[in-house]
């Protein structure tokens, strides 16, 4: 092999390749290597060439490609081609798994086999080791299989694929950690915190002294017929109830105060560091989904916090102060009375674990259903013209059966186990009243205190029950907090260098130099791109969806950084550059134009929060929407509905076009709308877009012949790479792609009206 | 493509309903032979036509089969022939295209659960397999569809696919675990 080439390989090569081989396979492959021969690749594939799932060793090596197999404690040689046969290699994608043919002269020659997990590994060994091949591949397509899902990030601690949705692995969430984070956020309010916690205290002692008082009541009032005594004690109950309402009153609302403070925080906090999270952190995961799941998620911890953690504290309280005052008024009494505590406490936990799932099936039969409606009302339009209102009624019925099923059995459980509780708390009852009954009989226990014992015992059980379903809550409230810390956690995008550059006068002067970009290891996005643009020149981009486009585009603004190779800004690595002023020297006209919630002018001013009224309506002329502007109802002032519903397209469009002039940045990305507008419009859209393009360095991912002509350069991307590059009219000549392209829009063309 | 007449755009052949149906080519398995060659590339011809090379065998319905169809597409992943009723076919071509759709196609069938390890949705599935042992991670309870009450499809976190074929037919332990998965 080629000196030079095998440096190559052996650059590339890194642990991702180099799996781990038994010593089996070891020892068989030394016996089988020359000396001088140089393993490359050696990877562990888990499809058996029957199909089965199996060991198998795939190792590459300078001369050889093979496939071992180990049987009782000995490895040999399945499969192997030397490489001066190969001519070619082949990397084929199937539903569920994939494998690594070599092609030699006369036959294909498979060696791995592998499921979709081993996928990446094998698929970064075979652009490796293509190189080494003396032919070009042929061009794969994909097939079935072919287009895959994005790949399961995974916990690093246990390995596990994390849900959807997360980041954090749900198995290692850290209770405590989690618990201590949220105390945390108590810190600010230590003092109120302690003083509302010492109210909860005083409030939960004078719960109980009433009881207390009853004994005193009985014994030393209503007995002996202490008649003096009588107002005394009563004026004494009045003055605790009244204490005790104040106290409650006072605790309440600091408890409510606390909980919002502490949520008004997080929320704070939550939504700062949305905003600096990444690109790629929202094209992940559903915008909508997230803001919903963090708001509801917020909500509930502030409950949690105002008064699912009061009543905890409370009833921890109540029952510790419970036993104290049970135990020194009579032991024995007392332990007979615990004796069903631990009974209610494991049903109350059993329950919990019982019905968690039962709930949870619920709420996801519930949340099927209100997906058929979302589905549906949204939809009325296309239910109606196609007259399938009876489908829907039936497919949501069908659901609504399946949640009555669930809910049935939740409720099953439910009255299997109230009773339950009803019952242990009877039988507990009826051992206080056998045997206080009979030690109040026998003299040995005054009647004050059996009746104290009464009253405290129902005080009693209820919070022990409480206690038990405290583990559920706790947990809920922490698969909450860890929702919203997950948000927190996210690392925000791509941070300034540092000696963050701003540049005093920006020429728009844009270069890309040996850009190779993927999402993904092992699937180049863009390879090898390189042009100039030079100030004020309008770049046409063109090419089949999914050749690139956007996503060069995106690499100019920074939202991703380049795998290899620099892109430029008058000279300078945009990685230099501070982000914030790198951004706002490029304004950017999408498909879909996005107009806030807000009027007419606060979407053109967006860019640039201090303009006057001129600017706005110099920008709005330039960009032919003033006409219309001030044609609505309130004029500039008109607010424009969520996603700027109540415009038509076309003055979307302008508007968002008015919006760029008003910034007037250097470089410009258009990416042009290819829904259809009238002509007129067209006209006028065509016109607001020239004054936008003027003077600006201009990349328009572009869609329009017109466009097209007056660009100085056009870019045909295909596959992620450069295919042509060149005025209209010298592509035109050539018999590329872009000809291609052209005689088609021509013809498409000649059929549209108007 | 044909050139419009002077004043008028041009218009589609005949547009109708009827002659759309018409044009669709279903081949039937009597005029179809399939083999492979010594590079593992499926070859298709039909009789009369043009043999078409390596070709990547599709079902049209692979979980419903609401047809039995066989799409043959080419390595521009562009249909080539569309095929209906690949049992009808000669016995070795239709070996040969089992074979190789099992090949495209590789979802072990669960025949037994050791375990199913959950927590809120994301899980670690540890089952037997007509094909052998496997453990994986299923992320979300999306991730697991059940068909006509008894059939559950599963994918798992790197894309792999897996199948119970009939519920039922499971031991209560196994049948159990999955039924607290969906």
């Amino acid at each position: 092999m080629d000196e030079g080439l095998r440096k190559e390989i052996e650059r590339l090569v890194d642990a991702d390749v180099q799996d781990e081989l038994p010593e089996a396979v070891e020892a068989e492959l030394r016996r089988l290597m020359a000396d001088d021969e140089r393993r490359l690749i050696s990877l562990c594939a888990d499809i058996t060439p029957d199909g089965e799932y199996g060991e198998r060793w795939f190792v590459a090596t300078d001369r050889r490609l093979a496939l071992l197999a180990t049987e009782n404690g000995e490895a040999r040689v399945e499969v192997e081609v030397p490489w001066s046969q190969v001519r070619r290699l082949r990397l084929r994608d199937f539903i569920g798994g994939g494998s690594l043919e070599a092609i030699t002269e006369q036959e294909a020659v498979e060696l791995p086999r592998f499921s979709r997990t081993l996928a990446p590994q094998f698929a970064r060994a075979y652009h490796i080791l293509r190189r080494l091949t003396s032919e070009e591949d042929a061009k794969g397509g994909k097939g079935p299989g072919g287009r895959h899902m994005q790949r399961a990030l995974r916990c690093k601690i246990c390995g596990r694929a994390l849900p959807r949705w997360s980041e954090i692995c749900p198995f290692c969430m850290e209770r405590v950690k989690l618990l201590r984070q949220l105390v945390s956020y108590l810190g600010p309010y230590k003092a109120i915190a302690i003083t509302g916690f010492l109210l909860t205290v005083s409030f939960s002692l004078l719960s109980l002294l009433p009881a207390y008082l009853t004994k005193v009541l009985i014994d030393e009032v209503i007995v002996p017929r202490n008649y003096a005594g009588l107002w005394r004690l009563l004026s004494f109950f009045l003055g605790i109830y009244l204490v005790r309402a104040v106290i409650g009153v006072v605790r309440a609302y600091i408890m409510e105060w606390i909980g919002a403070h502490v949520v008004y925080d997080m929320r704070v906090q939550v939504y700062d560091h949305l905003q600096m999270l990444s690109l790629g952190f929202f094209s992940r995961k559903q915008t909508g989904q997230i803001m919903s799941r963090v708001t509801n998620d917020i909500m509930r911890l502030q409950y949690f916090i105002a008064e699912g953690l009061q009543e905890i504290l409370v009833n921890i309280f109540t029952v510790l102060i419970i036993c104290v005052m049970l135990f020194v008024a009579h032991a024995k009494l007392a332990a007979l009375t615990l004796l069903p505590i631990p009974l209610i406490g494991l049903s109350t936990y059993v329950f919990g674990t019982l019905i968690h799932p039962v709930f949870h099936k619920v709420w996801r039969r519930m949340a099927s259903l209100t997906a058929v409606l979302a589905d549906a009302i949204p939809g009325i339009r296309v239910v109606k013209s196609f007259a399938q209102e009876d489908r829907e009624s039936r497919r949501l019925r069908g659901r609504s059966e399946e949640l009555l099923v669930q809910e049935l059995n939740a409720a099953k459980l439910w009255a299997l186990f109230f009773p339950l509780f009803g019952l242990t708390t009877a039988a507990g009852s009826l051992i206080v009243f056998g045997y206080g009954s009979l030690q109040v009989m026998q003299g040995a226990m005054t009647l004050g205190v059996l009746v104290m014992f009464m009253q405290l015992m129902w005080q009693f059980y209820w919070p022990v029950q409480m206690l038990g379903e405290m583990n559920h809550r706790i947990q809920h409230a922490l698969t909450s907090a860890e929702r919203v810390f997950e948000v927190l956690d996210t690392s925000p995008e791509i941070l300034d260098a540092d000696g963050s550059l701003k540049l005093s006068e920006v020429k728009g002067r844009v270069e890309f130099r040996d850009v190779t970009f993927s999402y993904e290891p092992g699937k180049p996005v863009l390879s090898d791109i390189n042009f100039v643009a030079e100030p004020g020149e309008v770049i046409g981009l063109v090419g089949p969806s999914g050749a690139g486009k956007s996503t060069l585009v995106h690499l100019l603004s920074r939202f991703y950084d380049v795998d290899g190779g620099q892109v430029l800004l008058d000279g300078h690595d945009v990685r230099d550059m501070s982000l914030h002023f790198l951004r706002q020297q490029i304004g950017v006209v999408l498909q879909e134009p996005f107009l806030f919630h807000g009027t007419v002018s606060e979407n053109i001013g967006y860019g640039v929060p201090n303009a006057n009224p001129a600017e706005i309506i110099a920008a709005a002329k330039a960009a032919n929407a003033h006409d219309f502007i001030v044609n609505l109802p309130h004029g500039y002032d008109t607010v424009v509905g969520e996603r700027g519903q109540l415009l038509s397209g076309g003055e979307r469009q302008r508007v968002s076009i008015a919006r760029a002039i008003l910034m007037n940045p250097r470089i410009l990305i258009l990416d042009e709308a290819t829904s259809s507008v009238d002509t007129e419009t067209e006209m006028l859209i065509q016109q607001a877009l020239d004054r936008l393009v003027t003077n600006r360095t201009t990349f328009a991912i572009a869609h329009r012949l017109s466009t097209l002509r007056k660009a100085s350069k056009i870019i045909v991307m295909e596959h992620g790479r450069i295919a042509e590059m060149g005025s209209h009219n010298e592509l035109l000549d050539g018999d590329g792609l872009y000809s291609r392209l052209c005689k088609l829009q021509a013809e498409l063309s000649k059929v549209r009206a108007w | 493509m044909k050139e419009p007449k002077d004043n008028q755009a041009e218009a589609p052949a005949d547009a109708s309903w009827e002659a759309e149906l018409g044009r669709l080519e279903i081949v039937g398995p009597d005029r179809v032979r399939i083999w492979q060659d010594k590079f593992h590339r499926l070859h298709v011809q039909v009789e009369g036509e043009t043999e078409h090379v390596d070709v990547k065998p599709a079902r049209a319905f692979p979980i419903s089969g609401a047809a039995d169809l066989v799409s043959f597409l080419d390595q521009d992943d562009k249909e080539v022939v569309l095929l209906q009723n690949p049992n009808g076919l000669d016995p070795e071509s239709r070996r040969t295209l089992e074979e190789e759709l099992g090949r495209t196609y590789f979802v072990p069938k669960i025949t037994y659960v050791y375990d199913i390890e959950d927590s809120h949705g994301a899980a670690r599935w540890e089952v037997e397999t007509d094909r052998g042992y496997r453990v994986f991670d299923v992320r979300d309870r999306e991730d697991v569809r059940v068909l006509d009450g008894t059939r559950v499809l599963l994918q798992d976190a790197d894309g792999n696919r897996f199948e119970v074929e009939d519920l039922t037919a499971l031991d209560g332990g196994s049948r159990r675990l999955i039924n607290d998965e969906i």
